[in-house]
């Protein structure tokens, strides 16, 4: 036998020589090359199997599917526990708590959410909509916020101003207006609430901008809104412009209230021409618009001039409303032309004039001596109302024959607070009744430059004194002339909170309405 | 009731008179003659039915009502187009209260009567607008009767408000759920008559003359408030909150005299709790793991979870006929749950209706022809190969079906004005044939006591009418909310809606559809009825703990794990678990209570029916005066409120109080026997002999009551029925004079519990 310690190293040698290294490789039967081929494509295959695999997300989303939820949640919780925070784990995580009604848990993780996602847009939105029914206001501000400060939403927008608005939170609001306006926001209530609020810190001009803004595009919808663009623009000193977009509101428009209104404010900013510049072009002759032009008129002082435009307007007035005769009435009363309002009274219907002018109406008449159309008011004159009228009254004893009657009515009457028309009349039965100088020196006390003619015969008890009114030298009762501005659009305007027809049974807007 | 000599009488009444403003009223120092005198509380509700066409869609009604509820009064509401009440009989009324804003039609004749209305002394509170449109037309009456709640009217109105600024603001009166606005809302300058009215809110805008415009104001014949300063509307939000304090105008308003206020909150000095379900979604199957499998219908999880667990808790489940009558398309399952649910000895029977109206005017003129016309023409689902394969699975089976979809007479939705068409609607067979149903599935001799209106629960009188003729009481609507969504007790409905002479009971709570977007989910949304509940508790009681819901929350997992929360947390609240219809019999008799007042401190309080608490406001100086009190079992105290426990087997109570002084604030009070603070039972019948009680106590669960007396007085208390002693002990009052007992009976049957002097 060879000494193997001697043979094994020749041995070696010889092969190195006969194979290099890679033949000798690829002589050996088990790595031929087609096992080398089959070789790396199974390892390929398993790698992609494996890759294909269903992950952790996979398999908990084919869980949720088939409806096993518990196990999925299962799955994700041991999987946060392990450490995985991931966005997905977190996320779905989050939606299974909300599921199961888990609140307190699906909170923890949203924050989370948020705090590693502030910008991801579907936590945005579940955040919003997690917070909003949580009631959970503080976050769900913040919510919002975040979602504007990346992504400009109207819808986002309307609910933090209202939410803010509806909390008191003025000044946040206005920001809130503010930035969301910066970003695109042009909702109409919004842009003119945001106008209000300026004003209200003194800044004029940019509320008139803002309110300008909104009607030059869509017209501002609101009376209200109207008359504050007016006024401010009134206020600024523009009358010119203020004109202008009243006209462009009103011409053609039937809306009397807010032309009443605009009217009103330009007096009493005392521009009486442009009111009378305003009224003619927004009216026709014989509307209620138009009768304002005598109460312009009449608020300047200018007597006769408001007569005469009165006892044209009535020839071509319709009177169909009771708002209108009694303003008409009024007016005429003040332009001491109770003939005239007489003839819109018995246009209308005396029966259907209103009590108080028909007092008023009757005791002018009274005054002037108009006997048979003092006597046609006083038919229709309630006795209550009648009785309750110490002057009228009085006339009415004088008239009967009955002076000691109507003597203690007069003297029952308060002198100090009568208007011009009464004290007028109440001179005048004083007279009648054969009191001249205790009416005198009531006038002179009152400081009136009596200008009655009184006529002593006083015995058949018929009006006979010079009929004109008593001037006096201020007027210490105004009468009521224009309507309140915006008064009646209240009613119009006004968004009746009880529906008409209640969808539900506490079915205003904004109530909750649930189902039995 | 006790008589008392008139010279004690009013040596009594002078030294009330020294203890504080809130012992007892000014009028106390004049001799004032009380006996017999009723205590006004009906408050006229005048509205405009050319705008608002019934009570229930008024301003008044939706709004103001609940505060005025709250502290007493109950409303009228007569239509101003109508006849009005004759003037000689206004007197039963304590005031008048309108809440116009559209044009009246008649304001002259209107402003007439009211004038001779206040001129007689009725109280007379406006809000908003007088009589719209209000000058010229009647001058001299408007200023008349405004003269007589202390205003001018200055005949102007402030309609841009950026140079206007607020003068006087009384904090507690204005501003009550949201700050005074920032930007002025407009107003009708009235000026308030110097010493004649007290101005709570007053603003100051140029060209309105030297006086403030009074924006709200109240004096003794009653009060007003300026229309934008009632409630604000927020527009983007769609909600409404009150500016003025509604509680504490009305008070002032209607005048603050002090008397005991029936409530329908408390009953045994502890919050009422009650529980109630609609059938809705009986037989749908469960969406929850572990019955999902199973096919287990919605109901018998609710059974399972909720109530089974809960036999401490009381629970009214009102099921719809048409959901266990298979003809209709019931099925036999569901009327084997709804036998399992009313053998409970802690359920109530009641009935969600017949057929399941969603829209009840529909059935006010009902046409058999138009409802066949509109279940024509309502789409459906068709059936399915899959539906048909599994139908004849379940024949197969011997098992029965959820409701086929594809049946015409089965209304997928609210789109169809009832669930069940099958047969024509018969308001007989709709209230007294459902009640029927219920009772039959219900152990022998267990009634229905309950009918809970479906669907828009706006029943027509008839219906209402027809529940009365069936003996029951009825209830639901009103969907009371006051939380972050809906922020103002603007929300917190009255308790109850008036249909012509029939009244319809308000729910307490709003059900889970409104917290879960009409059920479309997010499903966990119906927690948030504990903000509801926690707000409706404090700063005033207004309303008890109603757990209201439909079968249909046994469908999803959050919405079960929802009323699970709050099985458990109404078992661990301090309540008192009543019935529903018991809080309906309660909400019923508020309307019949009478109260006379006997002298400055005393109080009758009679025609109670189930009502057994009446309630004292600002009540921290006060006590009962258990001396000259008759009928009362105790007292307890909640938000410086005191509410009275009254026996119900007592007809007639008496309530006297007297003042507490801070010393007696800070001790028991001494009396020789022991008086109730609360307890979770109802208790009743108390007899008095010579050293010791006895009273009847039943309810449900375990029984916790507290008693108090002197501090280390002690009493044999025994637990007992029919002779049957369950237990007896010794117990010591502890040092504040309280005993609490924790009694482990079963009381839904009377226990009676004896308290013998102990020495």
């Amino acid at each position: 036998m060879s000494n193997p310690d001697t043979i094994a190293p020749a041995a070696a040698s010889f092969n190195d020589e006969l194979f290099p290294g890679w033949q000798r490789f690829f002589a050996l039967p088990s790595i031929a090359p087609h096992w080398i081929v089959m070789g790396i494509l199974f390892v390929g295959a398993l790698g992609l199997g494996y890759e294909l695999l269903p992950g952790q997300i996979q398999r908990v989303a084919m869980l949720q599917r088939d409806g096993q939820s518990q196990q999925a949640r299962a799955l994700l919780e041991q999987s946060y526990l392990a450490g995985d925070q991931s966005f997905r784990t977190l996320f779905e995580l989050q939606g299974l708590y909300e599921q199961f009604g888990q609140i307190d848990k699906a909170g923890v993780l949203l924050r989370l959410l948020i705090e590693r996602n502030p910008r991801d847009a579907n936590v945005q939105r579940r955040a919003i909509s997690f917070y909003k029914m949580t009631q959970d206001e503080p976050a769900y501000i913040r919510a919002l916020q975040a979602q504007i400060a990346q992504r400009y939403s109207e819808d986002a927008c309307k609910e933090l101003i209202g939410i803010l608005r509806r909390d008191g939170q003025y000044s946040e609001e206005q920001a809130a207006i503010q930035n969301c306006r910066l970003r695109g926001y042009r909702r109409p209530e919004d842009m003119t609430r945001l106008a209000s609020l300026v004003a209200v810190d003194g800044d004029l001009a940019q509320a008139s901008t803002l309110l300008r803004m909104v009607d030059d595009v869509r017209r501002l919808k609101t009376e209200k809104d109207r008359i504050e663009l007016f006024v401010i623009l009134l206020e600024l000193d523009q009358p010119r412009e203020a004109y202008r977009r009243a006209v462009r509101w009103l011409r053609g428009a039937r809306e009397p209230s807010l032309g009443l209104a605009l009217t009103e404010t330009l007096v009493n900013q005392n521009k009486h021409d442009l009111a009378i510049e305003l009224t003619r072009e927004i009216s026709i002759q014989g509307d209620s618009v138009s009768l304002a032009v005598a109460d312009v008129m009449l608020d300047r002082g200018e007597t006769f001039a408001a007569k005469t435009y009165l006892r044209g307007w009535i020839e071509k007035a319709k009177l169909a409303s009771l708002d209108t005769v009694s303003r008409f009435i009024i007016a005429c009363l003040d332009a001491e032309d109770p003939e005239n309002a007489m003839v819109g009274a018995q246009r209308f219907g005396l029966a259907k004039v209103p009590q108080d002018n028909l007092v008023a109406l009757a005791e002018a008449l009274a005054a002037v001596g108009r006997q048979a159309e003092f006597d046609a008011v006083r038919a229709v004159i309630r006795p209550e109302v009648l009785a309750g009228n110490s002057l009228l009254s009085a006339a009415v004893a004088l008239q009967r024959g009955t002076p000691e009657a109507g003597q203690s009515l007069l003297s029952s009457v308060a002198v100090d607070e009568l208007d011009e028309w009464r004290l007028s009349l109440w001179a005048k039965l004083m007279s009648n009744s054969g009191r001249d100088e205790a009416a005198t020196v009531a006038l002179r006390r009152l400081g009136v430059e009596t200008q009655v003619q009184p006529v002593p015969q006083a015995q058949t008890g018929r009006v006979t004194v010079e009929p004109r009114m008593i001037r006096r030298p201020k007027r210490t009762v105004k009468r009521y002339r224009f309507r309140p501005g915006g008064a009646l659009s209240k009613y119009r305007g006004k968004q009746n909170i009880a529906p008409q027809t209640a969808p539900a049974p506490f079915g205003s807007p904004g109530q909750p309405a649930g189902r039995g | 009731m006790k008589e008392f000599p008139r010279l004690l009488r009013l040596i009594l009444l002078f030294m009330v008179s020294l203890t504080g403003p809130h012992a007892v009223n000014s009028a106390v120092a004049l001799d004032i003659e009380y006996a017999g005198r009723s205590v006004r509380r009906e408050i006229l509700a005048l509205y405009d039915s050319r705008h608002e066409k019934t009570p229930q869609t008024t301003r008044i009604h939706q709004i103001a009502e609940m505060p005025l509820n709250w502290l007493g009064y109950k409303l009228n509401y007569v239509d101003v187009n109508g006849a009005l009440p004759v003037v000689a009989d206004m007197g039963r009324y304590r005031g008048v209260l309108t809440w116009f804003i559209e044009p009246m039609r008649s304001v002259e004749s209107y402003l007439t009567w009211l004038d001779q209305v206040t001129a007689t002394g009725i109280r007379y509170a406006f809000l908003a607008e007088m009589a719209p449109p209000e000058p010229p037309n009647s001058t001299a009456l408007a200023t008349r009767i405004l003269a007589r709640i202390g205003l001018t009217p200055v005949n102007q109105f402030v309609s841009v408000t950026h140079n206007a600024g607020i003068t006087t603001n009384d904090k507690a009166m204005a501003g009550f759920e949201r700050p005074i606005d920032k930007v002025l809302p407009d107003f009708r300058v009235f000026s308030a008559i110097p010493g004649k009215a007290t101005v709570h809110l007053a603003a100051k805008a140029p060209r309105i003359g030297t006086a403030d415009a009074a924006l709200i104001t109240t004096n003794p014949a009653g009060g007003f408030v300026s229309d934008e300063y009632t409630i604000q509307y927020e527009h983007n939000t769609e909600k409404m909150q009150w500016t003025v304090n509604p509680f504490l105008f009305f008070k002032k308003a209607f005048g603050d005299d002090r008397f005991p206020v029936p409530d329908v909150t408390t009953l045994a000095g502890r919050r009422m709790y009650f529980s109630h379900i609609d059938g809705d979604g009986w037989n749908n199957v469960s969406e929850v793991e572990g019955y999902r499998e199973a096919q287990v219908f919605s109901a018998d999880v609710i059974r399972r979870e909720v109530i089974e667990p809960y036999p401490d808790l009381s629970v009214s489940v009102g099921v719809i006929a048409g959901d266990v009558i298979p003809e209709l398309g019931g099925t036999a399952i569901g009327r084997d749950i709804a036998r399992k649910i009313y053998a409970l000895p802690q359920v109530e029977v009641a009935s969600h209706t017949y057929s399941h109206p969603f829209t009840w005017s529909f059935f006010e003129t009902y046409d058999r022809a138009a409802e066949e016309d509109l279940i024509e023409k309502a789409a459906r689902p068709a059936s399915t190969v899959a539906d048909q394969m599994r139908s004849l699975v379940f024949k197969a089976a011997g098992k029965t079906m959820t409701a086929d979809k594809s049946n015409k007479y089965i209304a997928g939705s609210s789109t169809l004005p009832r669930t069940y068409l099958k047969e024509p609607f018969d308001v007989a067979k709709e209230v007294q044939g459902a009640l029927s149903v219920a009772e039959s599935l219900a152990p022998p001799g267990k009634k229905a006591k309950i009918y809970f209106w479906s669907g828009d629960t706006t029943p027509f009188e008839a219906a209402i009418a027809a529940t009365r003729a069936a003996g029951v009481r009825n209830m639901n609507g009103g969907d009371s909310r006051l939380d972050k969504e809906y922020p103002s007790v603007v929300f917190v409905p009255p308790i109850s809606r008036p249909v012509g002479k029939e009244r319809q009971i308000f729910a307490v709570n709003s059900n889970e559809n409104t917290y879960t977007n009409d059920w479309l989910g997010p499903f966990y949304g119906f927690f948030m009825l504990e903000n509801t509940l926690n707000n409706t508790e404090v700063p005033r009681r207004l309303k008890p703990f109603n757990l209201y819901y439909h079968m249909y929350s046994g469908e999803k997992p959050s919405a079960l794990a929802s009323i699970k929360h709050f099985v458990a947390l109404a078992r661990r609240s301090n309540v008192i678990p009543v019935t529903a219809a018991r809080y309906a019999a309660i909400a019923d008799d508020f309307f019949g209570v009478e109260i006379e007042q006997v002298d400055a401190s005393a109080w009758t309080v009679a025609n109670r029916g189930s009502l057994s608490t009446v309630r004292f406001d600002d009540a921290d100086l006060l006590e009962i005066d258990s001396g000259r009190s008759n009928g009362v079992l105790g007292s307890n105290r909640h938000q410086g409120s005191l509410y009275v426990a009254l026996d119900s087997a007592i007809d007639r109570a008496v309530i006297a109080v007297r003042s507490r002084s801070v010393e007696a604030n800070r001790q028991p009070p001494a009396v020789q026997t022991a008086s109730l603070v609360e307890s979770r039972w109802s208790i009743s019948n108390r007899t008095d002999n010579a050293c010791g009680f006895q009273v009847l106590a039943q309810g449900y669960g375990p029984g916790s009551m507290t008693w108090s007396t002197t501090a280390g007085r002690a009493f044999r208390i025994s637990v007992e029925r029919q002779d049957h002693l369950f237990s007896q002990e010794v117990r010591w009052a502890d040092a504040q004079g309280l005993i609490s007992l924790a009694i482990d009976q079963n009381a839904l049957e009377p226990l009676t519990i004896r308290f013998d002097c102990h020495e």
